[in-house]
């Protein structure tokens, strides 16, 4: 096992550069996600790792070793595709066995560790079934043994369960988890779904634009959001966000509302900055802000409140049940220290 | 009252009713090429005595066999349209792939130039090529014609084949790099598996266009190379006896057999969705 160091790279399509100088250390036997929305570079990367794609400035470090100018076989990496990439004309033990015997490992060997890559992943009944007989979840678990099989030093995987139904992607999800858990090989997974970045990895680096906005641990990323982007993408329902304007301590919406600003931030009176609260950090409160509610959406765990301030939309995710009207005015605050204020202009996180 | 299922029962029998002229429509050349060649004299009889066989004989294939040689011409025939199937595969397998690895302007440029081949008509080559085979010591030889016939098999089938690569998804290639193929372990273990059934297909009917091929041969076959698509001409008309229909109609019967046993020994191979399951699902 070995872990993987992305150095100064950098990717450009003829003219067009799509990934602008990315540096990302993953540590030995992490599972680390590459979120982002698409054309963010995640995939691209990806493949650059994989040597699928070359770099166009950098360098990839698979353990100890520069893999630049290695071909994809040499650079010990298994893939497991979007659209699964099985050969359909070979059974799911011969797509399983397919890399170990263009290896030259004798039948006897391949046969083995078909077979525990088979019980590892309860496939054992299906090894003579061609790929067209197989569900989707099937397919994608065949792509995941050919992976396996190989027993390389990191997997990578490419958006692998967007093709599955809900259901499926939430019980896959957790089978990935598990398998990663158990063979603890370094993993990079690319997603454009925050849910399944937020559930599955050890470290999550968000991309935009072809640069890292932010890596870190999940619960770092939705505590602490770097910038604006990392702040408004990770987390569902949304994150609200409203300008307000600092004065004497105190935090002025533009309707003439306000908070007291927290401490531990720097800010100068007159100074304009954007106030990011998370849904379910807005607590009904007898003093604070007065919200106009505009939909009530009970979902039964919660209930998810559409409401105004002033002119802007702000989600309210209530846990207790509450007696909601449309029209109705809800008077919500902050948890204390969950408040989070950003620059406008450079977007980045003020406190 | 008139129901709705009613009315579609009227409808699926009016389509039932249509069908079956459609049949027998297709149908009757062959049935009545088959029984001409059954009956002893196959002009002036009506179609019902033919149908009926009411004058059954097996003479015309016996002449067919012996005054027609039907073996030599058989022999060439063989020979031409199987090589043809072979060299055609052997340079556009590999040039079709080519092609598809290629982008943008040259691949265009290379594919039009292909299919443009095919806009002339066969008749326009027939004469030029006859020249120039006699040139060459080619006139008259079935080199000559099988070459004749590489010249309309290799753009058909470049093209073919072309769009066939076309669907293979590039996933399935790049699954096959991450697995350590070669770039010819590529070729030949992921992508050419996939569009099998593809090539056999055109294989086929690469085999059957030479087969039926008749212009070429009257201008190029001379007499040695002459395949059964103009040995069946001997008996069209002569000094002694004008056309013999039921002779020309039994040597159809065998030229057109060996095409439909082969047909439909090979069907089992044309089955599409070879590549059904291998993306998506």
């Amino acid at each position: 096992m070995a872990g993987v160091s992305i150095q100064n790279v950098e990717k450009a399509f003829g003219g067009v550069r799509v990934i602008h100088g990315i540096d990302i250390e993953i540590a030995d036997g992490a599972f680390v996600v590459l979120v982002g929305p698409s054309g963010c570079g995640k995939s691209t990367l990806l493949r650059i790792i994989a040597g699928l794609e070359d770099v166009t400035s950098g360098a990839i470090m698979i353990g100890d070793t520069e893999v630049n100018d290695m071909a994809p076989k040499d650079r010990d990496i298994a893939m497991v595709f979007q659209n699964y990439g099985l050969y359909p004309h070979m059974t799911v033990a011969q797509n399983m066995g397919f890399a170990l015997k263009l290896a030259g490992v004798n039948k006897a060997e391949i046969a083995k560790r078909v077979g525990n890559a088979a019980d590892i992943l309860n496939l054992d009944a299906l090894l003579d079934r061609f790929p067209r007989q197989l569900s989707g979840g099937q397919r994608q678990r065949v792509a995941m043994g050919r992976a396996i099989v190989r027993n390389p030093q990191v997997f990578l995987f490419d958006e692998p369960l967007s093709n599955l139904d809900a259901k499926l992607r939430v019980q896959m999800r957790a089978e990935i988890k598990q398998l990663h858990q158990r063979l603890k090989v370094t993993t990079v997974y690319v997603t454009h779904d925050q849910i399944e970045a937020m559930t599955m990895a050890d470290v999550i680096v968000v991309m935009h634009d072809g640069v890292v906005k932010q890596a870190g641990s999940p619960l770092d990323l939705y505590d602490t959001p770097a910038n604006l982007f990392v702040a408004g993408f990770i987390g569902s329902p949304a994150m609200n966000f409203m300008d307000a304007t600092v004065t004497s301590g105190a935090l002025v919406f533009a309707d003439g509302q306000h908070l007291p600003a927290p401490e531990g931030a720097a800010l100068t009176d007159g100074q304009v900055v954007r106030v990011g609260i998370r849904p379910e950090d807005l607590v009904v409160a007898d003093a604070g802000l007065s919200t106009r509610v505009r939909i009530v959406e009970p979902t039964g765990a919660e209930i998810h409140v559409g409401a105004q301030l002033g002119d802007t939309p702000v989600t309210v995710v209530l846990r207790e049940r509450h007696d909601l009207h449309p029209d109705q005015t809800l008077t919500v605050a902050p948890l204390a220290g969950r408040l989070h204020l950003f620059d406008p202009k450079t977007e980045a996180r003020l406190n | 009252m008139i129901s709705a299922r009613m009315k579609k029962h009227g409808a699926i029998w009016i389509v039932h009713a249509l069908l079956g002229l459609w049949l027998v429509f297709s149908l009757l050349p062959p049935v009545m090429l088959v029984a001409a060649s059954l009956n002893r004299t196959a002009l002036f009889r009506s179609p019902l005595d033919l149908l009926m066989f009411r004058d059954f004989t097996l003479e015309n294939f016996s002449q067919a066999f012996t005054r027609g040689d039907f073996w030599f011409f058989f022999t060439n025939s063989v020979i031409i349209s199987a090589s043809a199937v072979v060299i055609t595969l052997i340079v556009c397998v590999p040039l079709a792939y080519g092609l598809t690895k290629i982008s943008g302007r040259a691949r265009e440029a290379v594919s039009f130039g292909v299919l443009a081949m095919r806009f002339i008509p066969y008749v326009v080559l027939a004469l030029p090529l006859f020249l120039i085979f006699v040139n060459l010591g080619l006139s008259g030889s079935r080199v000559g014609l099988l070459l004749a016939h590489l010249s309309i098999h290799i753009p058909f089938a470049t093209w073919m084949l072309v769009g066939f690569f076309d669907t293979v998804p590039h996933e399935l290639e790049e699954a096959g790099i991450v697995d350590g193929c070669s770039p010819w372990n590529l070729f030949w273990n992921v992508t050419l598996p996939v569009v099998r059934s593809g090539v056999v297909a055109l294989a086929i009917l690469v085999f059957i266009i030479s087969w039926n091929e008749y212009l070429f041969a009257l201008f190029l076959a001379g007499n040695d190379a002459q395949p059964l698509t103009v040995g069946i001409t001997r008996f069209l008309g002569g000094a002694e006896a004008g056309a013999e229909y039921g002779i020309i109609a039994a040597y159809a019967v065998l030229v057109i057999a060996p095409v439909i046993l082969f047909a439909l020994t090979a069907n089992r191979f044309i089955v599409s969705g070879m590549t059904a399951g291998a993306v998506k699902g």
